[in-house]
């Protein structure tokens, strides 16, 4: 039995040789052809020797027989109990036939409402259905002025065509690509990342109004959505591609990495000329009893140390000025 | 010569108080002859372009060797002496130069030295002056040539600590620093502001005398670091007024079931407004205290020192999320843009925190800025919104500019301890 084994070790291809000697080589004429442009056309053989053990031997490649163990090159090599080696740029495993398989895995089936959910197209309406009510819902819950039925309607309508837009787009790109339109499972994706940026802005309603510092807060909140969105990138690649794990995890991280990158730039040049103060003005309804607060008199005298940290920030100010003025 | 004349402008003057009374009241034109004389125009212009940097009007004091005008006609002189100087605006080629002897930054004066004493000075005038008296204020408007206008003295303003008059006329810019007589040439203010439709502002003469005695004392000298003076003279005020602040008992207003401080001294006015919002499915409340007090310490920055501004909000109809994200809104009002441009100041720095005061919670923040220019110096901003009850909010803010930060402290302790609620 020989496996051709690929760059990962996963088996590519097996052979089994019947008789013996069996040619190894590029050329058609072989038992075994391999696909190398580094193996020669007449490689190798295989043969019984007198004892009855299998010999691989070399028939003056060019390139050799290399042992996978060591690398040393040989002439001739007993593959009898089994041996891998590499013939030009292929590795080649060799067993004996009789080599135990493990155990059958049983199939797991997939979930029926998980392939409910991303392939039939009742599927469709229960994720609009369900993204249009929350939706819905929380603009109802933080609208103060008297909402509208078809304002609201119309606004949810042009949200919702966006994303069929993005899910139809990737559908047809998946078509393309791998012959798999799957647009119930594109559709699906866009739903989970739209339910998921509701649910992180209606979090982040209560972390600015527990948490102070204004920069990092909002840095947080760019990096919860630079995941969504990679996380949304990365699923529809998943559906529409045949990219590797490798390649798609390499995706994802760098959608975070641009996305948060984007965002922080954004926010420093719109904070240049907006003029401020850098406070959370977020309220929200929780009872008295649970709100974490400090006392007066602790705020009123931790807030002393405003005066040394503007100091220092007049001093850096100031000595910028200077350069950039220069002596009077 | 000039001695001879300015002592026969004083015997006439004199003679003309005794003989006043019972006869006829001179002309306006002739006023303008008589008086106009010993008004000049000031420029002050930036020492390598020759530009000028502004303009306004002075007049000449006791023996001609001093020249009375605002400081914010000469603030760029007192900011930035090396590169600003003042001098008389008159057509030649080489305008006399006028030296900086003192100011008086809350009341908006300086006295300028003439390099050779100028002719006609005025007298100042003693008072006491009544609502109604016949004025006549003096100046260059919009560098149109000099002018006289006639008005009223009604009075000095209630709303401010440092004392103006209210003078009803129509002064223009350029006027600033002129003198506005009576009518026997005597000063009774000097030309300092004017809010249109005939409201202008004067300041009191006995600053001026104030300012005057200063430089006569024997042992007066110009200071040698104006800036240093002015950081001074800064600093004495935001004492003397947060003192007057402290001084005062506290006085509250009652919004819905919130009891709050108003009317910080009785130079503040006060005044209320309800607003009923998107069709009535909330009321809010505002009520807002400030002083007509202004001090200019320079072209972007005028310092309105105190102002308070609270706000009530209830509503019946909302839910209580709905309620706390219109709440979220109004408590987003900022006040970043107080008093001008932020050129000279540093970046605001806030503390926020959830806080209790008495049976009170509060989301609050303590915000400040320091100014560049002056150590010591900053502007606060103290604002705090009532948290725990799902249909009623109340916000207040508080904002100080020029303050020191232990007196900000102070007020801002005072300004939470006094709100309340009844249950």
């Amino acid at each position: 039995m020989v496996e051709i084994l690929g760059r990962r070790g996963q088996v590519d291809q097996r052979f089994r040789i019947e008789r013996f000697p069996a040619t190894v080589g590029r050329a058609y004429t072989n038992d075994l052809i391999l696909d190398d442009r580094h193996i020669c056309a007449e490689h190798a053989r295989l043969e019984l020797s007198e004892e009855g053990a299998v010999i691989l031997r070399d028939l003056d490649s060019v390139n050799g027989i290399h042992r996978m163990d060591g690398g040393e090159r040989v002439r001739i090599i007993e593959v009898t109990r089994g041996a891998e080696v590499r013939m030009g740029r292929t590795r080649l495993r060799f067993l004996p036939p009789d080599k135990p398989v493990a155990a059958t895995v049983p199939n797991r089936e997939s979930h029926p409402i998980w392939v409910w959910a991303t392939s039939h197209w009742t599927a469709v309406l229960a994720w609009l259905a369900v993204f249009a009510g929350a939706s819905a819902w929380t603009t109802y819950r933080s609208s103060y002025a008297e909402l509208e039925a078809d304002t609201l309607l119309t606004q949810l309508s042009y949200v919702l065509l966006a994303m069929l837009g993005w899910a139809g787009g990737w559908a047809l790109f998946g078509r393309l690509l791998i012959h798999r339109t799957r647009f119930t499972g594109h559709w699906a994706v866009v739903c989970v990342y739209g339910l998921a940026s509701l649910f992180l802005e209606g979090a982040f309603g209560y972390v600015r109004f527990l948490f102070a510092p204004v920069v990092a807060v909002t840095r947080v909140e760019f990096v919860g959505e630079g995941l969504l969105l990679a996380g949304l990138l990365y699923l529809h690649l998943h559906l529409a591609t045949a990219l590797r794990l490798r390649a798609r995890t390499l995706v994802f991280v760098a959608a975070v990495v641009l996305s948060v990158a984007f965002s922080e730039l954004n926010r420093r040049q719109t904070a240049k000329w907006m003029q401020t103060l850098p406070y959370w003005s977020r309220l929200q309804p929780v009872p008295q009893v649970w709100l974490p607060v400090e006392s007066s008199e602790a705020f009123f005298t931790a807030a002393r140390t405003l005066g040394s940290e503007l100091d220092a920030l007049a001093e850096e100010e100031l000595a910028d000025r200077a350069i950039q003025e220069g002596p009077l | 010569m000039q001695h001879l004349g300015s002592f026969l402008v004083v015997v006439l003057g004199a003679l003309c108080a005794t003989h006043s009374y019972g006869q006829e009241r001179p002309g306006t034109s002739e006023i303008f002859d008589r008086f106009a004389g010993g008004v000049v125009q000031i420029e002050v212009v930036e020492g390598d372009s020759g530009g000028k940097a502004g303009i306004g009007s002075g007049f000449a004091v006791g023996e001609g060797g001093e020249v009375v005008t605002n400081f914010h006609v000469i603030a760029e002189v007192v900011h930035h002496p090396d590169r600003y100087h003042a001098r008389l605006g008159d057509d030649s080629q080489a305008p006399p130069r006028l030296r900086l002897l003192a100011f008086d930054l809350v009341h908006d004066l300086a006295i300028l030295a003439p390099e050779t004493p100028l002719g006609q000075p005025f007298v100042l005038g003693n008072g006491p002056y009544r609502k109604g008296m016949r004025l006549y204020s003096l100046g260059n408007p919009f560098d149109l040539g000099l002018s006289i206008v006639e008005g009223t003295y009604n009075g000095l303003l209630e709303h401010s600590h440092y004392p103006r008059i209210h003078f009803t006329g129509s002064l223009n810019p350029g006027m600033s620093g002129g003198p506005t007589i009576d009518d026997q040439g005597r000063v009774v203010g000097v030309n300092v502001a004017t809010a249109g439709n005939q409201v202008s502002f004067l300041v009191p003469v006995d600053r001026v005398r104030a300012l005057l005695d200063e430089t006569a004392a024997p042992d007066f000298s110009p200071s040698e670091d104006m800036s240093a003076e002015l950081h001074r003279q800064l600093d004495d005020h935001q004492r003397s007024y947060a003192d007057m602040l402290l001084s005062n008992p506290i006085q509250t207003v009652t919004m819905g079931r919130y009891t709050a401080p108003t009317q910080p001294a009785p130079i503040f006015n006060c005044w209320g407004d309800s607003t009923h919002g998107e069709e009535d499915r909330y009321q809010a409340f505002l009520h807002v205290c400030s002083s007509d007090d202004g001090i200019f310490l320079s072209r972007d920055r005028v310092l309105s020192i105190l102002l308070i501004r609270h706000q009530y909000l209830h509503s019946d109809e909302l839910s209580p999320s709905q309620f706390y994200a219109l709440y979220s809104q109004k408590f987003q009002d900022n006040y970043g843009r107080i008093a001008g441009n932020d050129a000279k100041m540093t970046e605001f720095r806030c503390r926020t925190r959830l806080i209790e005061a008495g049976s009170l919670r509060f989301k609050a923040t303590y915000c400040a800025r320091r100014y560049l220019e002056f150590e010591g110096l900053y502007d606060v901003v103290f604002k705090a919104a009532s948290l725990g009850r799902p249909g009623s909010g109340f916000d207040t803010a508080l904002m100080l500019s020029g303050v020191s930060l232990d007196n900000a402290e102070l007020l801002a302790r005072r300004h939470l301890g006094a709100i309340t609620w009844q249950e």
